[in-house]
């Protein structure tokens, strides 16, 4: 369990990274979507799932995504 | 005894003058080989700009000389050309500045680095051009960019999808790869710690590089058991590219001149695209057709 908070951390640090510097990178909203959850981070995956769709709009993996967490995409 | 024959005398006088006459010629011909082999020994290093982007991109150059900051522009490339800048031939590092002309109130720009001073001035050079000079604005350029190959075309692309490429071209013309390289391919093409070591050095090597931070993060990210990476891998930036701002302009779109220095062919495929690029390429392509951009008035 720990091995999977220590690489969420740092894959959340390096995510971070690449959002700062590029805020237009879907993959990088949708991918720390995905790290939020697996933080249990639910309403910060929501955010970043939403990001994702307003970056590229048809991102069909984030529309799904929110789906599965209940919420319109 | 001595030969006085007039016949003798006008044959060797005839020689001095012929003598002389191939002394000069000779003379000539060394001054000519010695410049030819001087010019071929000078460093000619030249850039060359490539535009892939909508609208033509002006261009401005920051780099020192003589222990100060120099910048000039404005290089106009125009949409889906190149050319080459033989201005600029000593340089091996460059930061670099583009914009647009503006539409409908926008501007796009390229530069998130380093501030310089640029002027509107077609043919503008300003000194110390670190500091804000009077009736310059002050604007971030991109780099620097530097190369150790002194003969040699480095190439400056600057993409559809926003971003921009900076190639060189390698010292040994397809051999083996450099570290870079491999590391490059590494940290975009392989998985797992392997990956992970080869943006790491990306990132070592250019704290700025977005491309490694994401492939970084998605590969610790995939490193656990709950995410799986069943996304597809094309990623939005292409090697060492970073994203320009688009920034909006307040008051009356302004079309200021800028020459164009030279014409060029077309860019050149550096190298086959391996099928994971192909599907970040198109990728991107979609991203940019998806996206809305505003419409161009000038």
């Amino acid at each position: 369990m720990y091995r999977f908070i220590h690489a969420y951390a740092v894959a959340l640090k390096d995510l971070n990274a690449a959002i700062g510097l590029n805020a237009k990178s879907n993959l990088a909203f949708y991918y720390r979507a995905e790290v939020y959850e697996g933080l249990g981070r639910k309403d910060d995956a929501i955010a970043d799932y939403r990001q994702a769709l307003a970056v590229a709009p048809s991102d069909q993996d984030s529309k799904d995504a929110l789906k599965r967490l209940g919420i319109n995409p | 005894m001595e030969n006085t024959s007039p016949v003798s005398r006008r044959r060797s006088d005839f020689w001095i003058a012929f003598d002389e006459e191939v002394v000069d010629f000779m003379r000539v011909m060394l001054a000519v080989l010695f410049l030819v082999v001087a010019s071929g020994s000078q460093a000619l290093a030249k850039i060359q700009f490539c535009n892939k982007f909508q609208h033509p991109i002006f261009i401005a150059l920051a780099y020192q000389q003589n222990g100060g900051w120099v910048t000039d522009g404005w290089i106009q490339v125009d949409t889906d050309k190149c050319l080459i800048d033989s201005n600029h031939p000593d340089l091996t590092s460059f930061y670099y500045y583009g914009e647009t002309n503006v539409f409908d109130k926008k501007r796009w720009t390229w530069g998130n680095k380093r501030e310089f001073s640029v002027k509107d001035d077609d043919g503008f050079t300003l000194r110390n051009a670190d500091t804000q000079q009077p009736g310059a604005r002050f604007v971030k350029f991109s780099g620097p960019n530097t190369y150790k190959l002194p003969e040699t075309v480095v190439q400056l692309e600057f993409e559809s999808d926003l971003s921009t490429t900076f190639v060189v071209p390698r010292e040994d013309n397809g051999g083996p790869a450099t570290a870079a390289d491999t590391a490059r391919d590494d940290c975009e093409n392989k998985s797992g710690d392997t990956a992970i070591a080869g943006c790491t050095i990306l990132i070592s090597n250019n704290p700025n590089d977005a491309v490694a931070y994401l492939d970084r993060g998605i590969e610790y990210a995939t490193s656990t058991t709950t995410i799986a990476r069943s996304r597809i891998i094309p990623r939005q930036l292409p090697s060492g590219r970073t994203m320009p701002t688009l920034t909006t302009v307040e008051g009356p779109a302004s079309t200021t001149a800028k020459t164009t220095i030279a014409t060029l062919s077309p860019i050149t495929p550096r190298r086959s695209i391996s099928t994971r690029n192909l599907r970040r390429h198109l990728s991107i392509a979609a991203m940019c057709i998806a996206s809305s951009t505003p419409t161009r008035l000038l």
